[in-house]
């Protein structure tokens, strides 16, 4: 068990309900990556320590048994934000709230406790497995790890109950296999697996299916589906894939550039999104139906520019069909504009036309 | 007018644990103009049917059976030609080229897009250079000034900015090499173009804008191509025709809307169910079930019948024909007269 206090610090210092509802928070993740210069470069010249800015001020709360999907292009700090969660990257800044504790703040021995609670399943099966591994070492390496059963009779029947649970029939022909002898779906089947085998209340599901082929994949979401039914667990589910999201997430947050730009239920960021990222990435979805074929130009400029020199004011701004001289200087906060729905654009009301 | 015809190809890979049917009886025609979409899993087959039709199978694969027609007797001579029909072979097969003369249309009539713009392009040359070297493959006895003019052109027609071509290729954005590997396809001005997975690295954004490039420069310079791609609807976007393949085999073939709207094919009806969309209502995925066969030992008769949910008898004990339908063919028992 854990032995902390129940304080949540927010700002100043003061004492604040623990929401029951909530499964896990993060409050004003950073994450910044130093570059090094060359080893020339820092001889002879003076240079001034530049960092990439990550994650950048990433604040969320993820309900029990929900699943929050975290959208955008590569490079926005998605993944990061979820290894930061799970302390798997040290955070620059920020606190994780996970039953009331910030989890930034404990020991590396109540971190291993709270560590069960909090798994993840990560995008390559191919490279997230020992290849000298066994199928039942792979997805009992937890409860040995962790001591939390010893007799090998009740670890193999756990595993056999869990390799069962995500379609691995029958079980017993996959206690002894190794991972190369699997195919790509079964081996994510085994990361989900894996995943479970604690029944964790929490899991990051970073990019899941985008190594599978389509056949494949519907199998797989369906299990993940099913089993955050069945144990109730809540999902950061990372995806660059907006139609994949909207299959999958409750609720909704679009990054850019390592801020989160608009957050909200899925549906009513699909049907009327309000940044103007938003909609440019919705539009630039392509639809497997010819009829919806794409016509109009996007409502963007350009690429992604790199997150070492962030333009000032809004981060989005050079990129924005909307932008105004303000824009250069205000940098926006998500606002909330509904229940549930925040946007983070100083001329939302304008362009969607809200009064 | 039929400019490249793939007809009953066969390409068997002979590995040491069994021969790998990749392609089995594969047939496809490419009018001038039209782009035909050739879709499936991994492992079912269509990057090597492409390969086959540009000659590049390597060991240990093998074309072991059927014909490649293309008209490239333009860049044989008079004797070469010759000495094929001497052996009663046809010139317009490709197949029957030596390898040497097979250079001469490789990249030149017949080009190709490759996927992966992050190791497509060789780092250590600038771009320019190497888009460059097609022409002086092709043009050996072309002015390089002018050969200059024309990649610099070339950069300006695919949407990169022509300062870029003295770059390297670490320094362009990952659309832009895509659209350099683009432009590297089209400086010789092909008849035929194959494209290999045009955007599958890209993000969502920078895959519209080299998607939308793309079907602006096919009407442009009206191309034929033949694009692969395991994403639908990357192919909803700019073909007109759609060939599903599964195990090695087409299973429909059809206009875009055709197989699309009213598709035939269990497993095209599966594929399309198996992909999320952002438009319209939200709809329940649905499920395929097993996985794809292992090649070197494909189910007998029809190869989808252990996953198919519409399985009868003869599926597992005849291969099914290809049966016309609307301005295409669909291979299922459940559309063949003699199913009982």
């Amino acid at each position: 068990m854990l032995h902390v206090i129940y304080i949540r610090r927010t700002g100043s210092e003061t004492m604040t309900l623990i929401d029951k509802e909530i499964a896990i928070e993060a409050k004003n993740l950073k994450k910044y990556f130093p570059l090094q210069a060359g080893l020339f470069a820092s001889l002879f010249k003076k240079s001034e320590n530049k960092f990439v800015h990550a994650v950048d001020d990433v604040s969320f709360a993820i309900k029990k048994g929900e699943t929050f999907g975290l959208v955008g292009e590569s490079g926005c700090g998605k993944s990061t934000t979820g290894y930061l969660i799970l302390q798997i990257e040290k955070l620059t800044a920020g606190s994780i709230y996970f039953r009331g504790v910030d989890v930034v703040t404990l020991s590396k021995e109540a971190l291993k406790e709270v560590r069960k609670d909090l798994q993840i399943i990560f995008q390559n099966p191919y490279e997230s497995m020992s290849p000298r591994f066994s199928i039942l070492d792979i997805v009992a390496e937890p409860l040995r790890l962790l001591n939390i059963l010893d007799d090998e009779n009740e670890i193999m029947q756990k595993v056999l109950e869990e390799l069962t649970d995500v379609g691995l029939i029958p079980a017993e022909d996959f206690l002894d296999r190794f991972p190369h002898e699997l195919s790509g779906g079964q081996r994510q089947r085994v990361s989900i697996a894996r995943a479970f085998t604690l029944n964790p209340t929490f899991i990051v599901a970073d990019e899941p299916v985008s190594m599978l082929d389509v056949s494949i994949r519907v199998g797989i979401l369906k299990t993940m589906q099913e089993l955050s039914r069945k144990h109730g667990t809540a999902f950061l589910f990372i995806t660059h894939d907006l139609a994949l999201a909207r299959t999958m997430c409750d609720r909704i947050a679009v990054m850019y550039l390592g801020r989160i730009v608009e957050q909200g239920p899925t549906e009513e960021i699909i049907h009327t999104p309000l940044h103007p990222y938003t909609k440019a990435l919705i539009a630039a979805v392509p639809s497997p139906d010819p009829d919806a074929r794409r016509t109009e130009e996007l409502p963007i400029i350009g690429e992604v520019p790199s997150g070492i020199d962030i333009a000032s004011g809004c981060r989005f701004h050079p990129r924005c069909i909307y932008a105004i001289e303000k824009c250069k200087e205000i940098d926006p906060h998500l606002e909330q504009v509904k229940k549930d729905h925040k946007v983070a654009c100083i001329r939302y009301k304008e362009i969607n036309e809200i009064k | 007018m039929t400019l490249l015809e793939i007809k009953n190809l066969k390409t068997y890979y002979d590995t040491r644990a069994g021969v790998v049917k990749a392609v089995d009886d594969v047939s496809i025609k490419l009018q001038k103009g039209e782009v035909i979409g050739l879709a499936g899993e991994s492992g079912c087959g269509k990057t090597t049917t492409n390969l086959s039709a540009m000659r590049m199978i390597q060991n240990p694969g093998k074309i072991v059976g059927g014909e490649i027609l293309f008209d490239a007797t333009s860049l044989l001579n008079g004797q070469e030609i010759e000495e094929l029909e001497e052996l009663q072979l046809n010139p317009r097969n490709i197949l029957n080229l030596k390898e040497e003369q097979m250079r001469r249309i490789r990249g030149n009539q017949i080009s190709m897009i490759f996927q992966g713009a992050m190791n497509a392009l060789n780092p250590v040359h600038r771009v320019g250079n190497q888009v460059h070297e097609v022409l002086k493959i092709h043009e050996p006895d072309h002015d390089p000034a002018e050969g200059w003019e024309r990649v610099l052109d070339i950069f300006e027609t695919v949407g990169i900015d022509s300062s870029r071509a003295r770059d390297y290729p670490h320094q362009l954005s990952g659309g832009m090499k895509q659209r350099a590997l683009i432009a590297m396809a089209l400086i010789s001005h092909p008849e035929v173009v194959i494209a290999d997975e045009p955007v599958t690295a890209l993000d969502v954004i920078v895959q519209a804008q080299v998607l939308k490039a793309t079907k602006e420069l096919q009407k442009t310079f009206n191309l034929s191509m033949i694009m692969i791609t395991h994403d639908l609807s990357v192919i909803s976007e700019i073909c007109e025709t759609l060939a599903i393949m599964y195990a090695g085999k087409i299973v429909e073939y059809g206009p875009l809307r055709n197989v699309f709207k009213e598709s035939l094919h269990p497993y095209t009806k599966a594929l399309i169910n198996a992909f999320p969309s952002i438009i319209g209502p939200k709809k329940e995925l649905e499920d395929i079930g097993g996985a794809p066969p292992d090649l070197r030992n494909p189910p007998t008769g029809c190869r989808f019948h252990p996953r198919c949910p519409k399985v009868m008898p003869i599926c597992s004990k005849k291969v099914p024909i290809n049966t016309p339908v609307k301005d295409g063919y669909v291979a299922c028992h459940l559309y063949q007269e003699d199913r009982k």
